[in-house]
This record gives C-alpha cells, sequence and structure tokens, in this order.
C-alpha cells in the first residue's frame, strides 16, 4: 500500500493506457495463445518432418512446400477442387443472399417467419444437416429424387456421382449459409435512406435503375464484407466433405482442408500437412487482399 | 442349419438377400459392413467373400484383388447392388440396425446397437465358398511400442492386459485370442446380449478364422485406393478393369 503511494503517480495518459490494455487483456492473450501461437508453431512444423507417435522431429527445409508444388500431382486436383467448390457457391450464395434481403428487406404479413425459415440452417448444427442432406439425396428412396421423379426426372445418385456430388456439397453448403448473408444485407438495406430512392422515383427512375443506381452502390461495403467471409469459408470447408463425400468419387471432391486433415490425422504426414496448411492461408490471404484491393478500386471510380 | 449342410454359401446369400430386399420401398437384403462399404470399409466387406473365394487382398507385397477369384468374388457383390438390387447401394442409407436391411457382416461389439431392436435377430457363421469356409478376424489390438521411451513397462502393461483373467474380462466386446478363455464356458456366457449358441459360433469363427489384411501402411493403402474403387459402383462397371487400376494404384505401398 504505502509502496504505491510512494512511487510517482502515473500520467493519466499511462494510466488510461495501462488500464485499456487491461480491459482487452482477456481477449489479448487468448488471441496470443490461442491464435498467433498455433500460426507460428504451424510454420514451424511445415520445415519438419514431425513422427507424432514417437515426437521425433526432422528439419527439412522446405521440402513439404516442394513435395505440395512439384511432387505430388494430387496437390493441383485438390486445388482445383477447392476453387472450384469456391467459384461455385460464392455468387451463388451472394445472388440469392441479396434476392432473398430485396424480397425480406420490407415489412409485409409473414416477413418474419419467412426470414427464420431462411436463418435457421444458419443456427443449425452443420454436422445435423450435413447428415439430414445425406438422406435427402439419396440415390434411390431419398426424399429430393422421389420428388423430381412426381415430375418425371430421374435424379442422379447426388452424392456418388463424380459430376453430380460437388453440385450438391455446393447447394447444401449454400443453403447451409445463404441466410446469414441474407441478415447482413437485409441490415445494409434498412440502413439506406428512405429519401434516396423517393427522389430518383419522382425523378422517374424505374425499379431496376434504383436498384442498380442507388441501392447496389450503397451496399458495396457490406458487399465486400460478405464476400470476404463467404470466400474464406468457402475454402475451409471439411465437415460438409467429411460428412457427404469424404471427398469421393474419385477424390471429385477432395478439397483442401479435407486433404489437410486427411495427410495429418490419418497418414501422420504432420509437416507435409503444416506446410499444406501455411499454403491454405496464404491463398486466403492473397484472396482477401485482391477483393479489398479492387473493391477500392472500384469505390474510387 | 444350412452351414452344417455346407450350403450357407455367398451364391445362398445371394438368393436370400434377393429374396428378402424391395429396392422400391428401401427395404435391402444385405448391408456391408456398418453400411460404410463403399468407404472406409470396403475391404472389411470385400474380404470375406474373396478369401472364400480363394482371393486375397495382398500377400508378400503382391496385390490380390485383380485375381480372377477376387474378380468373381467381388463379381457376385456387385451384382448384389446393381443386379439383384438387393444390397444398400452407394448412397443409400439402408441400415440392419434399423430393420432396413435384413443381413449384415459386422462385429461381435455391435450386438450393443440391437439392445432396442424391434425385430428377431441371430447370428449365423460367414457363408463359405468354391474355396470353402472363410471367417474374417478383425484387428483390433493392444500393443507396446518398440520406440516408446518406456519400452519395459509397456510390455508389462501390456501383459497386464492380455492375461487370462483381462482377457476374459474384455470378451464380451474383444472376441479373445487366447486359445484357453474361447473356449472355455465363461465366454460363451460373457455377453448378455447374445445366447451361448451364438456366442459358439462367433468362437468358431475366431478359431478357425484369419485375420483382415493388415499393413504397416495401411492407410494410406486405404486413400489409395478409395478413388479407384469409386469407379465400381456404377451399373456398368468393368470389375476386372477396376480392380486392376486398384491394385496399379497399391502395389508400390505394399
Amino acid at each position: 500500500m504505502k509502496d504505491t503511494a510512494i512511487r510517482p503517480p502515473l500520467t493519466l495518459r499511462a494510466r488510461e493506457a495501462l488500464v485499456g490494455w487491461l480491459f482487452v487483456s482477456p481477449i489479448t492473450i487468448g488471441f496470443l495463445i490461442f491464435f498467433v501461437g498455433p500460426l507460428v508453431a504451424v510454420l514451424g512444423y511445415s520445415l519438419t518432418e514431425w513422427n507424432l507417435l514417437t515426437q521425433q522431429s526432422t528439419f527439412v527445409g522446405m521440402n513439404n512446400y516442394v513435395d505440395a508444388l512439384s511432387r505430388n500431382p494430387e496437390f493441383w486436383t485438390v486445388l482445383r477442387n477447392s476453387l472450384v467448390f469456391a467459384a461455385g457457391l460464392v455468387p451463388l450464395n451472394m445472388v440469392l443472399a441479396l434476392t432473398l434481403a430485396v424480397a425480406l428487406s420490407r415489412p409485409f404479413r409473414g416477413v418474419v417467419i419467412f426470414r427464420t425459415i431462411f436463418f435457421a440452417p444458419v443456427v443449425t448444427a452443420a454436422v445435423a444437416w450435413a447428415i439430414v442432406w445425406t438422406f435427402l439425396l439419396q440415390g434411390e428412396s431419398g426424399a429430393v429424387n422421389q420428388m423430381l421423379a412426381l415430375i418425371g426426372i430421374d435424379g442422379p445418385n447426388w452424392l456418388r456421382h463424380p459430376d453430380w456430388a460437388m453440385f450438391a456439397v455446393i447447394v447444401t453448403r449454400v443453403f447451409k449459409t445463404v441466410g446469414l448473408n441474407m441478415i447482413l444485407y437485409i441490415a445494409a438495406l434498412q440502413s439506406i435512406p428512405r429519401d434516396y430512392e423517393e427522389a430518383a422515383r419522382l425523378e422517374g427512375a424505374s425499379g431496376w435503375q434504383v436498384f442498380r443506381m442507388i441501392t447496389w452502390p450503397l451496399l458495396a461495403p457490406t458487399t465486400l464484407v460478405i464476400m470476404v467471409i463467404t470466400v474464406v469459408g468457402s475454402l475451409k470447408v471439411f465437415d460438409h466433405i467429411y460428412l457427404m463425400t469424404e471427398g469421393g468419387p474419385e477424390n471429385g471432391t477432395l478439397v483442401l482442408a479435407f486433404y489437410i486433415y486427411e495427410q495429418a490425422f490419418e497418414f501422420f504426414h504432420v509437416g507435409y500437412a503444416a506446410a499444406l496448411a501455411v499454403i491454405l492461408f496464404l491463398l486466403i490471404v492473397l484472396l482477401t487482399i485482391t477483393q479489398v484491393i479492387l473493391k477500392q478500386r472500384g469505390g474510387a471510380r | 442349419m444350412l452351414a452344417a449342410r455346407g450350403e450357407w454359401t455367398w451364391e445362398r446369400l445371394k438368393q436370400d438377400a434377393a429374396a428378402l430386399a424391395d429396392a422400391e420401398a428401401g427395404v435391402w437384403g444385405f448391408q456391408s459392413v456398418d453400411g460404410q462399404g463403399y468407404g472406409g470399409r470396403v475391404i472389411h466387406t470385400l474380404i470375406p467373400i474373396v478369401r472364400s473365394y480363394g482371393g486375397d487382398a495382398w500377400s508378400d507385397g503382391a496385390c490380390g484383388l485383380s485375381s480372377d477369384e477376387a474378380v468373381e468374388a467381388i463379381t457376385l457383390y456387385h451384382d448384389m447392388i446393381f443386379k439383384d438390387l438387393s444390397a444398400v447401394p452407394p448412397g443409400e442409407q439402408g441400415d440392419f440396425f434399423t430393420g432396413n436391411a435384413a443381413l449384415t457382416v459386422t462385429q461381435l461389439s455391435r450386438v450393443s446397437k440391437l439392445e432396442d431392436a424391434a425385430f428377431d435377430w441371430g447370428v449365423a457363421p460367414l457363408p463359405s465358398g468354391p474355396a470353402g469356409a472363410a471367417s474374417v478376424i478383425g484387428q483390433a489390438a493392444v500393443v507396446a511400442f518398440a520406440q516408446g521411451k518406456q519400452r519395459e513397462l509397456a510390455a508389462e502393461f501390456l501383459a497386464h492386459m492380455t492375461s487370462a483373467e483381462n482377457v476374459a474380462v474384455m470378451a464380451e466386446f474383444f472376441p479373445p485370442a487366447r486359445t484357453s478363455v474361447l473356449e472355455g464356458e465363461a465366454f460363451l456366457s460373457s455377453n448378455d446380449a447374445v445366447t451361448p449358441d451364438q456366442m459358439k459360433i462367433v468362437a468358431d469363427g475366431i478359431a478357425n478364422g484369419s485375420v483382415a489384411p493388415g499393413h504397416v501402411a495401411y492407410p494410406q493403402i486405404e486413400a489409395a485406393m478409395r478413388p479407384k474403387f469409386d469407379a465400381l459402383w456404377k451399373p456398368d462397371a468393368d470389375v476386372k478393369a477396376v480392380l486392376d487400376d486398384v491394385c496399379a494404384a497399391i502395389e508400390p505401398l505394399l
């Protein structure tokens, strides 16, 4: 007690900074331990050949990266699958999210029910969602194909057909995640002042013109955020693949995150898996930066 | 009964399954091991058939899956799926334990899933084939690692775990490798859900069976096989050609 009294008091500024740091310390410490720590560790592991069982680790330099990029043709299949998944999921998800948001942002009778229906999958457990869909998408007795049969379409064996499996996982994933993007868009739409549209309408703008010239540009910041989180989420997809196709058929849905899991926890190629994880991380960082830059250029125009 | 007369063959099982199945209604005659016969457990599903036809997955570094015997055996299963429509096909979820498939191949420990079964069930030995009976034993094991830090202690613990007394305790779920326990009366009544007569079938299977294919690089082999095997699960698949592909994929690992 006496001690503190003798010490020269901190300046107001320093004291405020200290208090500030104390307030954010739980999250900062957590961030360092649970995010920065593992990130650095993965970088380290990726330069080694590490036997998980015997804890023996040998430094192999960039060998794991060379393996992935030039010695292992499977890697390119996997990377292509991941990009196909993202290229399929992102546009579909965003167009659907925006369409739903525009339709459901105005108050009408029952709007809450519709919003709830489309948002419900977001709060559903991903595992339950994926497993239920494997039942719905069964080749013979699946509900989807039985409904298609009613209108005379002989549906494929969705999850086992090389041409349809990727499509099926993309669509089910879109329905799982589109609700969140829809809510973000609804919030953004509702924050656009009504006056703009009213003014444009008085000038004789059509509904499409209002959307194209006013709503869409004003949604740009939201679109960027949604695009970034959707791209990142699609590149990290694991649970759907693991539960619905296990990367099959014929490696048709073998995406990066599942490949990493397989390498690390089925083959115990920990070093190689760590290198793959670093590659995935760099890919995501690169794509995110590209999107932000493209958006800024677009905005400056 | 059939087994005692030597008539319980895979051919017979195929006929029975076809008679019991009604694919349109989602009622199946046969389900692969844990329903994972088109993924992680393809080998566990196929090997009992393949061995009863005189083939094997691999031996001495050579792949046996494209041998004439294996092709014949796997063709039988392929026909069950795509010609008879009696085996739960890939992408379907017909499950033995919920009563949607009449027959399955499984392990003793799965009996616990039948506690609340709304149907009567029984245990039969694995069917035989042209090369005779071919019971297959699983490969769960307790081991001590040669590279471990406490090798002697681990070995001692291993000895303790596998003493006659402890093997008898585990026998309820893990059929014992010790002959003394396997042949003992206690084993026959070790699992409340299984009658001594049924347990006798299990015991005979272990006494006369051979261990499922194993390999130090099994996970890699399994992963190399998986995408190749996918080509088999189509109605018009060329079984021999697909199995040649499977062998080409795994031979470097054997």
